[in-house]
């Protein structure tokens, strides 16, 4: 990332006060942003710091809101869930998830669920539910255009200056395509890209409403191969083989959010954003289980049938989750999550790009200004988007636009004769 | 508009930059030479050897190796390593791959390291620099002609296990006995040397020795504390570092001219120490510390199954990674200062200047000593010291 610095008359700002938390372990976690921002105040107009953490998704997000919609229990409320800690609050999981180790990391406690009122919100919510969807209107849970209708419902919580510097995560979309692929066993390609532009125009849409509230950071976790998910592969009889169409359709995803967020980018001033690729951590784990120091990468721990992908209950639970990488069938354990959370918070832009959460935590919120004028370029010398299909294509685009430029200084100097 | 009496100076101007910009070797680096990049030494520039060479499985192949880049692959960092991103900057558009491992591409350049690697002794489950050589000749033939082998880049760090290993089998040894060993390593160094300029290398990268009682591992394992090193340890890292320039100046010197040694130093001893002096000038939060392991600094087990180690959640603000091994930020700034730092820290030439030097030219500059106004790090090793003079 390059960062110009900017003197103006601002730049002797003091800091947020936020900084003045007197808390002793806040302090410590934080010690050594002491000593990052006051490089920060000598060159950057606009400091910036997150604090806040608003999380929007499916089951893989929720930290206990289904529980308060749902009529029959069916939410991970109760053991086993929760087994490694010792408390069930609601996580789809043994323990912690991602946007846990993520508060943590930035120096915050856990995002509460936003239908627990009597939480404390100070910094941030929770409004992931399982279930959750993009398309369509699914019973007991809220799709992402409800989430966001929650968020906007209850902004006044938190103050523009907060609203502006928190990060946004979002993982949204594993349902959509579960359906989809269950209710469509072979679509063509067309149908299959027009499913996705549904998809993506509705998460496009939604990005726009939360940018109007103010919010400019966006941390998107793309989408599993949903074909290694073990409830999915047991579903389909054959548990040896991720199953081809959710995974194809999920990075078929994927791609398309990539172009989104770029797009956003520059259409959007000051939108900064992480694009973390979930897909490729899940694969390396299943296919590579034990260099991930995993014993297996096909069966859950929880559950009931061949490998354990469904049903899962407190009498079916294995006695170590931190050997397996799902803990349910669609849901990761505590051990998967911690790594998901190493690498979203400091890998490098080849994992998530082109900043990781503690680069897009402390991005100066005017400084897109001067990168919409880098992508411009960008864009100006390749003109069809479609191009970028990864993480390695911007990496790509960026070295082809270092190429060029030594192209240029080479005829420029030529004309110096 | 140029006067009458300014034509010559033109003219000779427009020749001078015609020829800059049509010679091959350019400045622009798109026409960077074709040529191979092969390492030699311990586990520093080990890329993967030493998986192969062994039959336990080893901690390096595991999570939380590789973490920066999602991919534990058997190199000793959260990602790359100095010598990949050496590669880079040499326009090298592949990976510096482990030679020992089957299937792997060579055409430009492999890595012959294997952790463990010393220069004397047998050392288990593991390869002499001599016995890397003598791997590095049964390969040649099948894979570099000796055109291409003189126009490529060696480069070589070794001697760290000898001394660590000495340390802890003779605690009491003294200055003589010490001076005694540094000798036979250093000799058996420039023998090794030999053999590879004699299979027909020209061009020789010697990485120094790191400031080896500074290590977390070396720190925590003879309970320094967190503020001092081990200076048993930095005082035979700097005996064996004087002698590097000296050796390697007699060997260009006493090179025939139709075969001209090529070499350069990088002071890598002065690299790690004044990180971890004036760690914030590098960006690094944390250079007494590992970011992966256990114990007083969290340097122990990395990666073993059966240790629960702690790890960072950012192992960029790191210097070393694990107990020995420095961050792939780290190893990126080592490999920015290998190709194109000043002669204060890589001398006679950087790597850049070493690739383009032509062949066939005898060396027209020598390593010379540090004298007081070069030198850039005290030789306290206390994190605490500030206020020295550069110049």
């Amino acid at each position: 990332m390059l960062l110009i610095p900017s003197f103006t008359a601002n730049s002797n700002e003091p800091p947020p006060s936020k900084l003045s938390l007197s808390d002793l372990s806040m302090a410590i976690l934080k010690s050594h942003f002491f000593l990052l921002f006051p490089l920060l105040l000598l060159h950057f107009h606009t400091v910036s710091f997150a604090q806040t953490l608003f999380v929007f998704g499916d089951g893989l997000y929720d930290a206990g809101n289904k529980q308060f919609l749902s009529q029959n229990r069916v939410d991970a409320s109760f053991p086993p869930y929760g087994v490694t800690v010792g408390q069930a609050t609601g996580r789809w999981s043994d323990g912690s998830i991602v946007p846990d180790y993520l508060a943590k990391f930035m120096g915050i406690p856990k995002i509460s669920p936003i239908l627990l009122t009597t939480a404390d919100f100070s910094h941030g919510a929770n409004f992931a539910i399982a279930d959750a969807t993009v398309l369509g209107s699914p019973p007991e849970t809220m799709t992402l255009s409800q989430q966001v209708k929650k968020f906007s419902e209850n902004k006044n919580k938190w103050t523009n200056q907060t609203r502006s510097e928190a990060i946004y995560l979002i993982y949204i979309g594993s349902d959509d395509y579960l359906s989809y692929a269950k209710s469509n066993p072979s679509p063509s390609d067309t149908q299959k890209q027009a499913f996705v532009d549904q998809v993506i125009t509705t998460i496009k849409a939604e990005i726009k409403v939360v940018y109007g509230s103010g919010g400019r950071k966006f941390a998107f976790q793309n989408l599993a191969p949903l074909g290694c998910l073990p409830a999915v592969k047991q579903a389909s009889g054959n548990v040896q083989e991720c199953v081809k169409l959710p995974s194809e359709m999920a990075a078929l995803h994927n791609k398309k959010l990539l172009q989104l967020l770029v797009e956003l980018s520059r259409e959007l001033n000051g939108f900064q954003y992480s694009f973390y690729d979930f897909f490729s951590s899940i694969q390396n784990r299943v296919i590579k289980s034990k260099t991930y120091t995993f014993e297996t990468g096909n069966a859950a721990c929880c559950g009931t049938g061949s490998i354990n992908g469904s049903n899962c209950s407190a009498k079916n639970v294995c006695a170590k989750p931190e050997e397996y990488i799902f803990f349910d069938g669609k849901h990761l354990t505590q051990e998967a999550n911690l790594q998901v959370g190493h690498l979203m918070w400091g890998a490098d832009p080849e994992v998530i790009g082109p900043n990781n959460i503690r680069e897009l935590m402390v991005l100066p919120l005017d400084i897109t200004v001067i990168l919409a004028g880098i992508q411009e370029a960008m864009a100006a010398m390749r003109p069809r988007q479609s191009n970028i299909e990864s993480l390695y294509d911007i990496k790509k685009m960026e070295s082809e636009m270092d190429n060029h430029w030594l192209y240029q200084v080479d005829k420029a100097i030529s004309f110096m004769i | 508009m140029m006067a009458n009496n300014c034509n010559l100076v033109s003219v000779l101007c427009v020749i001078l930059v015609l020829t800059l910009f049509h010679n091959p070797i350019t400045v622009a680096g798109q026409n960077s030479p074709v040529v191979a990049l092969f390492t030699f030494g311990d586990s520093n520039f080990d890329a993967g050897n030493k998986q192969t060479l062994t039959k336990t499985l080893v901690a390096q192949g595991f999570w939380p190796y590789g973490k920066s880049r999602d991919d534990p692959n058997g190199k000793f960092s959260d990602g790359l390593i100095t010598p990949d991103f050496l590669a880079k900057f040499m326009k090298i558009p592949l990976a510096i791959a482990p030679a020992l491992q089957p299937n792997v591409n060579v055409s430009r350049g492999a890595s012959f390291a294997v952790e463990g690697a010393t220069l004397l002794g047998a050392p288990v489950e593991s390869m002499t620099l001599n016995q890397q050589v003598k791997k590095f000749n049964q390969m040649k033939a099948a894979n570099w002609n000796d055109d291409f082998v003189a126009k490529s880049v060696f480069m070589i760090y070794i001697g760290a296990n000898d001394y660590l290993n000495f340390t802890k089998n003779n605690p009491t040894a003294d200055a003589s006995a010490q001076q005694a060993f540094v000798t036979s390593v250093t000799n058996k160094l420039k023998n090794d040397i030999s053999a590879l300029y004699s299979s027909g290398a020209s061009k020789f990268v010697i990485q120094t020795l790191a400031p080896l009682g500074c290590l977390p591992i070396v720190r925590q394992e003879y309970n320094t504390g967190m503020d001092q090193c081990y200076e048993k340890l930095n005082d035979l890292a700097k005996q064996h570092n004087e002698k590097i320039g000296p050796m390697l100046n007699e060997m260009a010197r006493n090179s025939p001219a139709s075969a001209p040694f090529q070499f350069t130093v990088f002071d890598f001893y002065n690299a790690v120490l004044t990180r971890t002096q004036r760690n914030q000038n590098f960006r690094f939060f944390v250079t007494n510390a590992s970011c992966c392991g256990v114990g007083s600094h969290d340097a122990y087990g990395c990666g073993l199954p059966n240790v629960h180690s702690k790890l960072c959640e950012y192992q960029r603000s790191f210097l070393f990674f694990d107990g020995r091994h420095n961050s792939e930020k780290a190893q990126e700034m080592f490999a920015h200062l290998l190709f194109g730092a000043d002669t204060n820290v890589v001398q006679p030439m950087n790597v850049r200047e070493l690739t383009v030097y032509p062949v066939d030219e005898p060396m027209r500059e020598f390593w010379v000593p540090p004298t007081p106004a070069t030198v850039h790090a005290s030789d306290s090793s206390s994190s605490t010291s500030r206020g020295y003079e550069y110049y």
